[in-house]
């Protein structure tokens, strides 16, 4: 494998600009910028990987998020970086072909290929939910993980089991960390995660040659560390207690904190508040939506987008009815054994 | 006039509140002006990083006014490179070709490292040179 | 299943389903009790005035104020502080809200016209720190005193816990200190479910006996004809 270094020098990049892309790169991964040097440094010396990507039980946003934008960017020339030997939607090849590609790759760069995992795993009825080339999700992937320097899951799915693994989960979703265990893997959440967080994972990875640092839920805590609520612009909104009431009211027009309108912000770690979408144009809240909270697990069944927060699942008014009559059913049998004690104490008297 | 024209749209203007994030930031900047006039130490501040507002923006842009150097780069995009009126306070602005702003850097230094000739590249340069003079 | 996701599921449902069926079978369990007959002749043909001792008894004789100040002074400071906070802040409101609305069918704005207030968080914080206080204060009183710490078992410590800890963990999850928020979110409401299994079961259930009791003791003296 050639360094990347000597890719980027080939492809007629001016040490200048290297430069000045090792600075971008070092602010893409959140990093101090005082690193750039540093990160030059390892980045020149790095070896081009190759990478694997596969695409199980998703719905395509992810890679539609990583590869929106069409002119070259520098965040486009991490793929440039990597040799990417194997992506359903990106690739040209397709068949035995494509197949025959993936498991040279595989060979080849035996136990360091890195490997991208977009979409949950189906595991009921032996996996069958899910397949290609006749070979099951499950299969495929840990035949694939076997060889991997490390596993990146990239969006809810693939990190926590995301849509498919929702209420009643017919087909058995699994999430990708469920099945390998054996392989450092680094959850990339989010619904779908934002594209330079997705390449800023990637690209600590191909400059240091190890998986960052990681919170309780193997998120990279560069981008993961923090609430949308920690830095949400509308925060001096929620402190003051100005709160929209409904969308499109005074106090939705004016910008005020979504929190009644089902904002999960403070129970959400991401990078939207900051990093934002789209080159930083917006996220769901400065548009006048709460946060879903997409990038927690299990995020599609902790109750309604549209109650607040606070609201909790205390049940239905059924079950309070059934638990009001019970307890009158209780309470009118401690009378009545209260009543024949009066009644035998009267006796007595 | 459509439907969709009559709906009343109201700019918000949280975005552009001054948080007053920016006098913090500004004692920042004195301290590593200072470690960098005492010790040589350059530093740099990563503007992206920090939760700062449209309106932070302009308090800030207005409290470091510019200086005597501005400079363009052109490397896989521009690049805007302008003193404040603090002397060894730089703001240095990385696009990339679409024009996004990719990097946006407050540099304490004498000189940012990105107007500097690399020796490398001098060193290519030395050899088409040589190729040019060639009869 | 994280705590957080616990206790904004089956720990509130329990909690809230106890709580209900506790609650009506202690006081059903009491209220439906036979009265004792009282066979001698009623002084007063309005007895149910007597009910004004409800609000009578909300302040001591001066007699009594030697030995009661400090406590009544507490209890108020204590249950002023911990009603704003519980009821004048609005992610606490739309919990209520929303049971209400499920349970009743209308919300309160429908109903009167004008939404229930509340108060910006920072107010609710300082209402926090000063029943938190006065807590504190009588926990203090009550052990210091011979009296009271003799007098004193299960029941009047725990219930003493049960309260302290929703005001404790509410006010750690506000100012985001000691724990990622949602482990602290988790905590407060965790407390606030054993606050409500715990309620129908011992002192705390003056909430409701204590207008009871007041009631029935103003009604048999008004009847006697002693003064209220």
């Amino acid at each position: 494998m050639t360094t990347l270094g000597d890719s980027l020098l080939a492809s007629g990049v001016s040490r200048r600009a290297f430069l000045k892309f090792c600075t971008a790169l070092t602010s893409l991964m959140a990093l101090p910028p005082g690193m750039a040097p540093a990160v030059a440094q390892a980045l020149a010396r790095a070896k081009r990987p190759s990478v694997i990507w596969l695409s199980f039980q998703e719905c395509t946003g992810c890679t539609e998020s990583l590869t929106r934008s069409t002119s070259p960017t520098l965040e486009n020339l991490i793929l440039d970086l990597v040799s990417l030997d194997y992506h359903h939607t990106l690739q040209a090849a397709s068949g035995f072909a494509a197949e025959a590609a993936r498991e040279h790759a595989m060979k080849e760069f035996d136990g360091k290929y890195l490997l991208l995992v977009d979409g949950s795993i189906p595991t009921s009825d032996g996996g069958i939910y899910g397949t290609w080339g006749g070979e099951s999700f499950v299969d495929i992937l840990q035949q694939s993980a076997k060889g991997a320097a490390a596993v990146v899951a990239i969006g809810s799915c693939a990190s926590f089991g995301g849509l498919p693994k929702a209420n009643p989960n017919p087909t058995g979703a699994r999430p990708v960390s469920d099945l390998v265990k054996d392989k450092p893997v680094i959850n990339v959440p989010g619904c779908p995660p934002i594209a330079v967080v997705m390449t800023g994972v990637l690209a600590h990875y191909l400059t240091f040659g190890r998986i960052p640092e990681l919170d309780a839920q193997g998120r990279p805590l560069a981008f993961y560390g923090e609430t949308i609520h920690d830095r949400c612009y509308r925060r001096p909104f929620y402190d003051q207690g100005k709160f929209a009431k409904t969308f499109d009211d005074e106090g939705a027009r004016s910008g005020w904190c979504l929190y009644e309108l089902g904002c999960k912000g403070p129970i959400t770690h991401n990078a939207c508040a900051t990093v934002k979408w789209n080159a930083g144009t917006s996220f769901p809240i400065q548009s006048g939506h709460g946060c879903l909270g997409c990038s927690e697990p299990d995020f599609w069944d902790k109750g309604s987008f549209y109650k607040a927060l606070s609201t909790a699942e205390w049940g239905d008014a059924k079950t309070l009815g059934v638990a009001a009559a019970v307890g009158v059913a209780a309470g009118a049998a401690a009378a009545y054994l209260g009543r024949r004690r009066q009644d035998r104490i009267g006796k007595e008297d | 006039m459509n439907a969709i024209d009559r709906i009343g749209v109201k700019v918000i203007a949280a975005a552009d509140i001054p948080t007053g994030n920016v006098k913090p930031l500004l004692f920042e900047l004195a301290g590593m002006l200072e470690a960098w006039l005492s010790k040589g130490e350059p530093a740099s501040i990563d503007l992206r990083s920090l939760p700062l507002t449209r309106g932070d923006y302009t308090e800030l842009e207005a409290a470091l006014g510019s200086g005597a150097v501005s400079a363009s780069v052109e490397a896989i995009g521009a690049s805007e490179v302008r003193e404040t009126r603090y002397p060894g306070v730089w703001r240095v602005m990385h696009r990339n070709e679409a024009g996004e702003v990719v990097a946006d850097l407050l540099e304490v230094c004498g000189l940012p490292e990105i107007l500097r000739a690399p020796a490398e590249d001098a060193a290519d340069g030395l050899i088409r040179l040589k190729e040019a003079l060639q009869p | 299943m994280d705590l957080l996701t616990f206790a904004r599921g089956p720990g509130m449902h329990w909690a809230t389903t106890v709580f209900v069926i506790g609650v009506l079978w202690r006081l059903l369990g009491m209220l439906l009790l036979r009265g004792r007959k009282d066979l001698s002749e009623p002084r007063s043909t309005a007895a149910w005035k007597g009910l004004r001792l409800i609000g009578l008894r909300s302040w001591p004789r001066k007699e009594f104020l030697g030995g009661t100040a400090f406590g009544e002074i507490m209890g108020y400071t204590f249950h002023i502080g911990f009603l704003v906070a519980l009821f004048f802040y609005l992610p606490h409101i739309l919990f209520f809200e929303d049971i209400a609305k499920s349970v009743i069918g209308v919300n309160f704005k429908r109903v009167f016209g004008f939404a229930w207030p509340y108060l910006p968080g920072g107010a609710i914080y300082f209402f926090s720190a000063v029943s938190l206080a006065a807590l504190i204060a009588v926990l203090v009183h009550r052990i210091a005193s011979p009296v009271k710490r003799m007098l004193s078992n299960f029941d009047d410590y725990f219930s003493w816990f049960v309260t302290i800890a929703p005001i404790a963990t509410g006010m750690l999850a506000y100012s985001h200190y000691g724990a990622p928020y949602p482990t602290l979110l988790g905590l407060h409401l965790v407390s606030v479910e054993l606050l409500m299994l715990w309620f129908p079961f011992g002192k705390l259930m003056h909430a409701f006996t204590m207008f009871l009791a007041r009631g029935v003791q103003g009604v048999d003296f008004e009847r006697k004809g002693a003064s209220l």
